[in-house]
């Protein structure tokens, strides 16, 4: 129950709290890598924005499934944007002088928690995936 | 509101589950030592078959738990339990590709570009832009994946390596084959059933902890294949078309076997989509034509691409009907079976035996009837796939097994089917009257089940019989799994180098010395985990490929030298280098007979002792070694030089990299005749330069030459200043009679001995494994001594030296095996049994093969240490 209504919260994002709270997180791990080397606020901040985003991803992709799979398969979809994420940066560089550092770092997980809330406030995706 | 008793035992068997996971848990880390080899507890096995026993009687009875939300609970922590064992048993990780990849992650981590960038070698494979996508995309998924999360996390880059593919798997895996198989329309219990087998099946457990990118690969591919069954069976198509898409370009990123594969199996999804749609209108041939059209296109999908590598890499593999042809009958028939053990065949044949019968078996109504065919599908086509590789594909770019280990992805669901309905089978009464119906009516109908309490002992009895045959089977699988990697030389990756890289990383950043490192295989890995592969500042040699540390580092081990060091540190200019030496290498490397504690005692007198570190098998010495790249240069001992008859003492000179290789220089000039005597002993005469018009050589005793009066010439000899207390030498090898000089002793073969007065060549040939012997009687030399030998062995050939003493009957006391310098002069050293005594020395020449064979002998030494 208390998933559920954490889930649905998330998920409602009420004048983009969540979705601030996301970016927030993120100049968070931003600082903490590049300033302050603690694990234990790395842990706290990556847990917030997984948590957040994979809200917003089950909530954009697996509207129908039960609170408990639409988190897993969130956090599922999230880590695949993180994957593709770093790895288009990775096959970028070949091309551009692009270096795969911690402002980049910080800009694909910036990136991928904007497109998410906006998809998820936008309702593009249901949109664009109704058969 | 629950039921109170049935709340209590639901309580008290989750205390159960969670003791017996502890434990084992706990057992597991009682097993592990600082070796390099596998140890496990004898208790380890035990406690994980009772928690996979205990595992399987929650899934397949609903008496103690029937929430199925805890079920799945049970099941994601078995599945992290197995992962977790395997991560505990094999810490800090097993030798090969996992630290390779490791090293590149760090490269990324550290300085956020491809480590080919950094690389001293030119690259062919990135000169063109399509060749440089390629290389980068590679394994781009785990590198991108580890790098951003430890960014995320702020935990070092190896322990993200480590855990992301256990972590992964034991989380997603079970989810995502419980789901697959809800597509198709079965009950929970399957469902359950279907996620352990696809998380735990033999054949792929050992790539669910390995950290590479195959792992990922093989997860993300199992996520495509249930977004494609998805596909078939929701109403949204073209999201789930969208999220199979997605999953299988991260799978493609991850790993280009598993990421082709998984679009094959997209392709197929959407044929079967296509063949559903025409179906539906009618036309039954037409979409069959589609349906046969996909299969062949998913089918072909992974040779093709495979054959098309070669446009953009320097791989190149080809169809080929001859592979086929050498192939034996029996690896045709049964494949990569044939080199299974029975037991081996067993395990890693049984989930597709019982996925054949679940496609059998008819299921009721037609719901997730596509997803079905899909998944049987799915199995024929990776078949064929692998089928094709095995006979066809020459050379296959990765091993054709690999492609067995994505068969569980497709069949667990179906193979669920089987067990259950086995279960289903064991758990009906048994009746002789129309036994079809009455289960039938059972199945629907449970409540009208007669003979209660027969069934609830025969439910118990197939529960207990299903639950322990499984769990001993996904016992055996793990255990084979670890046993398999165990058993492989050295497997894991020493502590011991892993600290050593620590020690020498800390020495870097206190003194900021570029240094090389050229060490066992274990270092190296663990050093380039550390500091990244080609990092120019802190650089560790590799022995992948071409690269040459392994040669390296058995020429320092085995020669008893720096010069691999002056080469290592050529690649990086480093002002220090590194050997770091483990126990187990000099076995592994130089054969059973290598005595490790002599090794290290002899390198010492080179190099600096840094560090000892460890015991055992695994102990570690790092040894370091200051690169002078100044050579040191002086003026040496006083020769006699007669020069025209009149004695003149003269001074040489000096120079030196190493104290082993010391060169002295005489520079004569305005005589017309010189003799030179009484140089040191530990001396070799090298060469005169320019070449005299006339020249009489001893290099024993002096040098004759005459000479043009306004020529300077340079007389150049060389020592190994580090055994300076020659008592004995030869360095002119000159026959004559027993007691003067050398002599034949037994030849079975065309052969010439002949020497210049410094260098002695001896050539032979014959029939194969003919021989000839040569000795020369020594003045009874005995003590604390060591062997030296310069010499040059031609490749070919077997050059053995023998120590002999005469004094009461003939013992022969030393034997050097064969000798090995690939054509090159090298300095060999060898320590002598300090109780024997030394009357003749033998030189022991064999051809192996009948042909030409050489030896180019420059000096014996005794020196003593």
């Amino acid at each position: 129950m208390v998933l559920e209504k954490l889930d649905e919260t998330i998920s409602m994002d009420r004048k983009g709290i969540f979705t601030i709270i996301a970016l927030l997180a993120t100049i968070g791990i931003y600082t903490n890598s590049t300033r302050l080397s603690l694990p234990f606020f790395g842990v706290v901040l990556s847990i917030t924005y997984f948590t957040i985003n994979s809200v917003f991803t089950g909530n954009i992709f697996f509207r129908d499934e039960n609170p408990n799979f639409r988190f897993v398969f969130g956090l599922l979809l999230s880590l695949m944007l993180v994957a593709i994420g770093g790895a288009t940066i990775i096959v970028a560089s070949a091309l551009i002088p692009i270096k795969f550092d911690t402002p980049t770092t910080t800009a694909l997980l910036a990136l991928i928690t904007v497109t998410l809330s906006s998809l998820n406030h936008t309702k593009i995706a249901r949109k664009l995936f109704k058969d | 509101m629950r039921n109170p008793r049935k709340q209590s035992i639901h309580i008290i068997t989750i205390m159960i589950v969670t003791a017996v996971f502890v434990y084992t848990v706990y057992w597991a880390l009682s097993s592990w030592t600082e070796a390099i080899y596998l140890n496990l507890h004898p208790l380890v096995l035990p406690f994980y078959f009772v928690a996979s026993a205990l595992m399987f009687l929650i899934i397949l009875d609903d008496h103690v738990i029937s929430g199925i939300a805890s079920k799945i609970g049970i099941v994601l922590a078995h599945s992290f339990l197995t992962r977790i064992l395997a991560m505990i048993l094999f810490y800090p990780g097993t030798l090969g590709d996992p630290f390779n990849h490791l090293m590149i992650s760090r490269t990324w981590y550290n300085t956020g570009i491809h480590y080919f960038n950094f690389s001293p070698y030119t690259v062919p494979e990135i000169s063109t832009v399509i060749g440089k996508i390629y290389v980068y995309q590679r394994a781009a998924v785990q590198h991108g994946l580890t790098v951003v999360l430890s960014r995320m996390f702020n935990i070092d880059v190896y322990w993200v390596h480590h855990c992301l593919v256990g972590t992964l798997w034991s989380l997603f895996l079970p989810i995502v084959a419980f789901k697959t198989a809800r597509t198709i329309g079965v009950s929970n219990r399957v469902s359950l059933l279907a996620a352990v087998l696809m998380a735990n099946a033999p054949i792929l457990i050992g790539w669910s902890f390995i950290e590479v990118p195959n792992s990922l690969g093989f997860i993300f591919f199992a996520v495509t294949i249930y977004f494609s069954a998805k596909l078939l069976t929701s109403d949204a198509k073209r999201k789930y078309g969208f999220l199979a898409f997605s999953a299988s370009i991260v799978s493609l990123l991850s790993h280009n076997m598993t990421g082709f594969v998984a679009i094959s199996m997209l392709l197929l999804a959407l044929s079967l989509t296509r063949y559903d749609d025409i179906r539906k209108n009618g036309t039954k041939r037409k979409g069959l034509f589609v349906l046969l059209l996909g299969l062949a296109t998913s089918i072909m999908v992974l040779p093709a691409t495979t054959i098309g590598l070669q446009v953009v890499y320097p791989i190149k593999s080809n169809l080929s009907v001859s592979k086929f042809l050498n192939l034996g009958i029996d690896k045709i028939i049964l494949t990569h079976y044939s080199g299974y053990s029975f037991l081996q065949g067993i395990m890693y044949g049984i989930p597709s035996f019982l996925a054949i019968i679940g496609i059998a078996l008819k299921q009721k109504g037609s719901k997730g009837k596509m997803a079905k065919i899909f998944l049987a599908l799915a199995f024929t086509s990776l078949v064929a796939q692998y089928r094709i590789f095995l006979y066809f594909v020459d050379p296959s770019p990765f091993g054709e097994h690999r492609l067995l280990v994505l068969f569980p992805f497709a069949i667990a669901p179906l193979a669920a089917i089987t067990i259950d309905r086995l279960f289903e089978w064991l758990t009906l009464p048994t009746t002789t009257k129309s036994s079809y119906h009455i289960r039938k009516s059972a199945r629907e109908n449970p409540s009208k089940r007669t003979n209660k309490s027969n069934l609830t002992i025969r439910q118990g009895l197939a529960t207990l019989l299903i639950g322990i045959s499984l769990s001993a089977f996904f016992a055996q699988g793990t255990l084979a799994t670890w046993e398999e990697i165990g058993q492989r030389v050295v497997p894991i990756i020493s502590v011991y180098s892993m600290e050593a890289a620590e020690l020498i990383h800390e020495e870097y950043l206190r003194t900021g010395e570029r240094y090389v490192v050229v060490s066992d295989k274990h270092t190296e890995l663990a050093g380039g985990a550390l500091v990244g592969r080609y990092n120019p500042n802190e650089y560790y040699m590799l022995s992948m490929g071409t690269h040459p540390n392994r040669q390296l580092y058995t020429q320092a081990i085995q020669d008893i030298s720096v010069e691999p060091m002056f080469i290592a540190a050529k690649v990086n200019n480093a002002t220090t280098a590194y050997l770091v030496t483990a126990k187990w290498s000099a076995r592994v490397y130089l054969g059973p007979r290598a005595d490790y504690e002599s090794i290290v005692n002899d390198l010492s007198k080179f190099y600096e002792t840094f560090a000892v570190l460890g015991s055992g098998d695994g102990q570690i010495h790092i040894l370091r070694f200051r690169i002078p790249w100044e050579p040191y240069e002086g003026t040496g001992p006083t020769v006699t030089v007669l020069m025209d008859s009149q004695e003149i003492p003269r001074n040489t000179s000096y120079t030196y990299l190493t104290r082993d290789k010391v060169t002295y220089t005489l520079n004569l000039t305005g005589a017309s005749t010189y003799n030179i005597t009484n140089w040191p002993l530990a001396w070799s005469y090298e060469s005169i330069d320019p070449t005299p018009t006339k020249a009489s050589i001893d290099a024993n005793t002096w040098i004759n030459f005459t000479a043009s009066p306004d020529t300077s010439y340079t007389v150049k000899w060389i020592a190994n200043e580090i055994y300076p207390n020659v008592i004995w030498k030869d360095d002119s090898f000159f026959e004559g009679a027993v007691g003067e000089g050398w002599y034949y002793y037994w030849a079975r073969c065309n052969y010439t001995f002949k020497t210049d007065g410094d260098i002695l060549e001896v050539t032979w040939e014959g029939n194969p494994k003919d021989n000839v012997m040569y000795d020369k009687q020594l003045p009874h030399l005995n003590g604390s001594l060591s062997l030296l030998v310069r010499i040059a062995v031609r490749e070919g050939t077997t050059c053995y030296i023998e120590l002999w003493d005469d004094r009461i009957t003939r013992t022969k006391v030393f034997f050097s095996y064969g000798i090995e310098t690939q054509g090159e002069y090298q300095t060999k050293l060898y320590s002598l049994p300090e109780d024997s005594t030394f009357s003749r020395i033998r030189l022991y020449l064999v051809t192996p093969d009948g042909s030409l064979c050489a030896i180019y002998l420059d000096y014996v030494m005794f020196i003593q240490i």
